[in-house]
């Protein structure tokens, strides 16, 4: 039992048993040579994208611009905290509350330990993550003129400001809770403040952007907040982050002392809260680690949090008679899943981000070649022709997911090659649908801005585009499953970190160099096929050429389905002997 | 039918289960017994084609499970220990699709069937995450009764079940080898074994060790004449 007195050793006696035990796990995995490559590209990844910026700026001396992510943190941070606050206070969920693990809420809770002590417990268990947090926001914030550590103590203290701000918005929550009162009569209070503060900064915008048209940048935008009344209502939120924003050192001791004393008084305020925050914290706690465990078996968040939640499961939208083909109920089966794997939310962010992205542009870069139209168009080419390559990995609806009912499928009578032709059959369908929706859109868009001249060249390239596209996803989506089945233990369990991304990268790596061979064997084909009818059609024979490479690149695709099957029929699920000879 | 012939599986340089040989004739019910680690499941998977054997030869209903699998498997249902489920079908879909894969003719009305037996029908349109545990169990059996196997398979099928639904499985289970199914229980629940089994197969370290009626095996050990089935199994695996 732990001993009152020697709580806070204890607790940090537990973080660190827990941090060893994580280690050995982690020294125990790069054992194996795919844990230890996708840590080297992880690490690599990491390294180039994050920290490679950091230090060439200072190699080359170059003096620190206060630009990108930093320029982006100082003119719309505070705005940023602002709305993260709101929602803390306005809408309460489980994830914003302290959180209590199953293990936790069964042995801490009924442990003799205060209130007090568990929520310091919870506090101390946050710091590592919230100290990595804070290394990757300084790496971010590469260019700004203050000096690396500096730059992490300042990141630490804003995060751990705003954890507890959100840890108390809960507590306040749950104590009103308790009282008795609920919706509008326990956010009234908030709801005013907060309303006050959006007016006093949408107000002034809102009439800005009537004045000019439409055509607002971000540095008007930006000089908007700066100035009052806007800067009123933003002003606890810059204080919050001054340290963070400091443009130099004699700024930044100015505005240190002030954001520790804010960090302080949070967390003297969060203790002091006598909330009965346990039964919520577990429910919430015991919600998290069924979700978590939900989506590393695979499944789709949002299905886990619909299913958890009771939610109503929306009705299948084609019927399955029970007599015929028995491949087709593997597609409904896939279909089923994927169209209830989709929320509303998702779709929402989607678009939200779509358009973000779209404004952003425009807003810097304003006049005519920035159109809408031409933004967008080309937006949705990029992803339309990026999704190829990045969404195989994430649309698996296939035998990449029904690997982990292995007891199900392997007992089901189904061929091989018939089953391996649903299973690709969906997550090809899937993507090329998404496909050529955003292709389809940029390519109107652009078409709308005259970007595209309107030839025959063009529209009959479309057609021929369509099959090589369908054809290509495919083939990607072959080779993703081909990965699943030949090495099962590969597509199972993935690490956290910089391991999964260097795994996820391995993957990819490996898809498009299987996919880029893959096309050899067609690209000669066609090759040939173009020289040897040259002498006839001329300058057409690359039609005659086309038509061979595509022919071709359908009908290994039919080969490499049946390769596929015929390697599922011979895999051992076991994961101890790969595919059996 | 089920017909087993020298079945041997290695893991590497580990053999989980070394020239395993038994039939169990239709109207059957035979219960595989053994200690934790005895190769129980690996020989229920190897039967059901989850893992390919070794060495040997396995036939379902005359169908060789290595040359002949679908038709093999058409006659076949395992319910494993852990219910195995798809995460975005309801309990009803669940029973649509399997009746679809097995060409199940006049299925609505057996699903109701079952959906009423197993106490489902108020669950239809739920998904399996946010079934109890052995809700879930009852959907695996009932996704398995649903062809009418001719081989049934079961590990452990009375986990999780309440006292009402473990009264109507075992009937059920009775009540398919009444209609000429070979049935395969593996269980640790020995009251069970010895209340619905007719004969028993028990393994250790992979081996067969006793096969028979509980009183021919029981004739084979004298010392523990007049004893329990308990006795009888931790003197063949050597348990304690």
């Amino acid at each position: 039992m732990l001993a009152r007195s020697s709580l806070l050793s204890d607790f940090i006696w537990f973080m660190r048993m827990t941090s060893r035990n994580r280690l050995k796990q982690f020294l125990a995995r790069m054992r194996s040579p795919r844990y230890a490559i996708a840590l080297i590209i992880g690490v690599f990844y990491f390294g180039f994208i994050i920290f490679m910026p950091m230090l060439s700026r200072a190699s080359s001396g170059r003096p620190p611009q206060g630009t990108g992510v930093v320029g982006l943190m100082r003119g719309f941070g505070p705005l940023v905290l602002l709305i993260l606050s709101a929602s803390w206070w306005l809408w309460r969920t489980d994830r914003d509350g302290i959180t209590l693990s199953p293990a936790e809420a069964n042995l801490l809770v009924p442990a003799p330990i205060s209130r007090k002590q568990l929520i310091q417990f919870k506090l101390l268990g946050s710091q590592p993550g919230l100290l990595s947090s804070a290394i990757f926001m300084a790496a971010f914030t590469h260019a700004s003129p203050l000096p690396f550590v500096i730059r992490v103590i300042s990141a630490w203290g804003l995060f751990t400001t705003l954890q507890l701000h959100r840890f108390g918005a809960s507590l306040v929550h749950t104590s009103i809770a308790e009282q008795g009162r609920s919706g509008w009569r326990r956010v009234w209070l908030a709801a005013l403040l907060y309303g006050a503060m959006v007016t006093a900064i949408l107000a002034p915008l809102v009439m800005a952007i009537v004045q000019a048209r439409g055509l607002i940048t971000m540095s008007l935008a930006s000089s908007f907040l700066a100035h009052p009344p806007a800067s009123y209502a933003l002003a606890p939120f810059r204080a919050v982050m001054a340290a963070t924003n400091a443009i130099s050192m004699d700024s930044w001791l100015k505005a240190f002392p002030i954001a520790l004393a804010i960090v302080i008084a949070h967390y003297v305020w969060v203790v002091r809260l006598d909330a009965a925050f346990e039964e919520g914290a577990a429910d919430a706690g015991s919600k998290r680690a069924q979700l978590i465990e939900a989506i590393r078996a695979g499944k789709s968040a949002s299905l886990a949090r619909r299913s958890k939640d009771s939610k109503p499961v929306r009705a299948a939208w084609f019927p399955l008679p029970s007599a015929g083909e028995p491949t087709v109920a593997i597609l409904w089966k896939n279909f089923l899943g994927v169209t209830r794997g989709i929320s509303m939310r998702l779709l929402v962010t989607v678009a939200s981000v779509l358009a973000f992205i779209m404004i952003t542009i425009r807003s810097s870069h304003g006049g005519p070649g920035g159109g809408f139209a031409h933004i967008g168009g080309i937006i949705c080419l990029s992803y339309g022709a990026m999704i190829t390559f990045l969404a195989p990995n994430r649309i698996r609806h296939d035998f990449r997911s029904d690997l982990r009912r292995i007891e199900i499928i392997r007992t089901l009578p189904v061929g091989g090659t018939s089953l391996a032709a649903a299973e690709i059959a969906t997550s090809a369908i899937v993507l090329t649908c998404l496909q050529f929706v955003l292709l389809g859109t940029g390519f109107g868009l652009l078409l709308m801005a005259g970007n595209i001249p309107a030839t025959p060249l063009v529209y009959w390239g479309v057609p021929a585009a369509v099959l090589i596209l369908i054809a290509l996803n495919t083939t990607m989506i072959v080779i993703h499953n081909g990965a699943a089945i030949v090495f099962p233990a590969w597509a199972g369990h993935k690490p956290g970190g910089a391991e999964m991304f260097g795994l996820t990268m391995l993957i990819m790596l490996a898809s498009l160099l299987l996919l880029v061979l893959s096309l050899i064997g067609p690209a000669v084909i066609g090759g040939v096929s173009a020289l040897s009818v040259r002498a006839t059609f001329g300058a057409n024979s690359y039609i005659a050429g086309g038509i061979a490479a595509i022919i071709t690149l359908y009908v290994q695709l039919v080969l490499m389905t049946i390769w596929l099957g015929r390697a599922y029929d011979r895999m051992d699920p076991t994961g101890r002997g790969g595919v059996l000879s | 039918m089920i017909e087993v012939e020298g079945l041997t599986r290695y893991y590497g340089d580990f053999a989980a289960v070394t020239d395993l040989s038994f039939r169990v004739a239709p109207g059957e019910v035979v219960g595989m017994l053994g200690p934790n680690g005895a190769g129980k499941t690996t020989t229920l998977r190897s039967l059901v084609g989850i893992i390919r054997p070794t060495r040997g030869k396995i036939r379902i209903c005359s169908h060789d499970l290595a040359t002949d699998a679908i038709a093999a498997k058409q006659q076949l249902a395992f319910i494993p220990d852990e219910p195995q489920l798809f995460d975005h079908l309801t309990v009803r879909e669940h029973l649509q699709f399997i009746a679809r894969i097995y060409n199940v003719e006049g299925s609505d009305s057996r699903i109701d069937e079952l959906l009423g037996e197993l106490d489902l029908r108020d669950k239809v349109d739920t998904l399996p995450d946010a079934l109890s545990r052995g809700m879930k169990q009852k959907l695996a059996i009932a996704c398995g009764l649903l062809h009418d196997p001719r081989a049934l398979l079961l590990d452990e099928p009375l986990t999780g079940l309440d006292p009402g639904a473990i009264r109507r499985t075992k009937q059920t289970i009775l009540n398919q080898a009444k209609r000429g199914a070979a049935v395969i229980l593996s269980s640790h629940l020995l009251t069970l074994v010895e209340e619905l089994c007719t004969r028993l197969i028990v393994i250790d370290h992979g081996k067969l060790v006793a096969m028979g009626t509980i009183d021919e095996i029981a004739a084979s050990k004298p010392e523990l004449a007049g004893r329990g089935l308990e006795d009888l199994f931790l003197a063949l695996t050597g348990s304690s």
